[in-house]
């Protein structure tokens, strides 16, 4: 189950550095370089300020850089944004301060597919690209709300397998799902002291199992 | 309308190791589907392909979707010598 909880993985650390430059312009433009981001990506900091010769020659300053988010995150927007475009979708990547990409514009409907499996194929294929350190977070895909709609769906759906298994007296499986999907039914049933829960299978087949409790030939 | 050829060559070139080898092509079948083919350096092909088909599967998906808007129809290849 242990694939099934990578959601709550830490958020990838963002690096800074120290740069002493005449100007922040300078500062955003060699920041950019270095983690190959864009400028107006880059937050500085001015940390000092040495005026030469009373600030008629312009100044010396030392600006701490850094990206306004984890550089994966914001490589993973420059990727999504290109794809989209390639895409003829309109819809704009949008990052929010916990390594979501809300994509937001009127092709909602396009990019979500059905069942959320063409959210998910981006999803994928963005981490595949710009996500190499695995034991952070993933970037996550939304649009239009559709995770939390999701993740409505699903409470209601493992509250009915859960009654459905309790009446059968043995396990009943659900549908293949993604890791998140899995946790949510997970996590829907995990005060329901008459049932537990396990994952099967392997990727991308792998689904969630829901047994009652009574069931006697149900080994934890 | 989107172009199918630069989106799966746009993703296939940021997945390999050797980008310079790839090359995307595009062929109208009498049915009038669009295949779409993906020629890659031998050591890339598992790398387009990936694991029991995830990537290349993702990808299937991606330009699907892009054609939704025009209702054309296209499937994506991998060429394997």
């Amino acid at each position: 189950m242990a694939r099934d909880r990578d959601e709550q993985a830490p958020l990838p650390e963002i690096d800074c550095a120290v740069l002493e430059c005449v100007s922040v312009e300078e500062a955003c433009a060699r920041g950019a370089q270095i983690w190959d981001i864009k400028p107006s990506d880059i937050e500085a900091k001015i940390l000092t300020e040495d005026k030469k010769f009373f600030g008629l020659l312009g100044s010396n300053l030392r600006v701490e850089v850094c990206p306004f988010a984890p550089v994966s995150y914001i490589k993973s927007c420059y990727l999504m944004n290109d794809i989209l475009e390639k895409m003829d979708l309109d819809l704009i990547p949008e990052l929010t301060d916990d390594g979501m990409i809300n994509l937001v514009g009127e092709d909602a409907g396009v990019v979500i597919g059905r069942y959320g499996e063409t959210l998910k194929a981006l999803e994928y294929l963005t981490n595949l690209i710009c996500h190499y350190d695995t034991s952070t977070r993933r970037v996550r895909l939304d649009c239009g709300g559709y995770r939390e709609r999701r993740e409505q769906t699903l409470a209601r759906l493992a509250e009915s397998v859960a009654r459905e298994a309790i009446r059968k007296g043995g396990p009943v499986s659900l549908e293949p799902m993604s890791s998140w999907e899995r946790r949510l039914v997970h996590i829907a049933l995990r005060d329901n002291d008459e049932v537990e829960t396990n994952s099967t299978g392997e990727e991308p087949f792998r689904r969630v199992v829901v047994h009652p409790i009574s069931d006697s030939s149900y080994q934890a | 309308m989107p172009d199918y050829v630069d989106l799966v060559d746009l993703i296939v070139k940021k997945l390999v190791t050797n980008p310079d080898d790839v090359t995307v092509t595009e062929a109208r079948s009498d049915a009038g589907v669009i295949l779409i083919t993906i020629k890659v350096a031998q050591e890339d092909i598992g790398r387009v392909i990936g694991k029991k088909g995830s990537t290349i599967n993702a990808i299937r998906h991606v330009a699907k979707a892009a054609s939704i808007k025009s209702g054309e129809r296209v499937d994506v290849d991998v060429k394997e010598d």
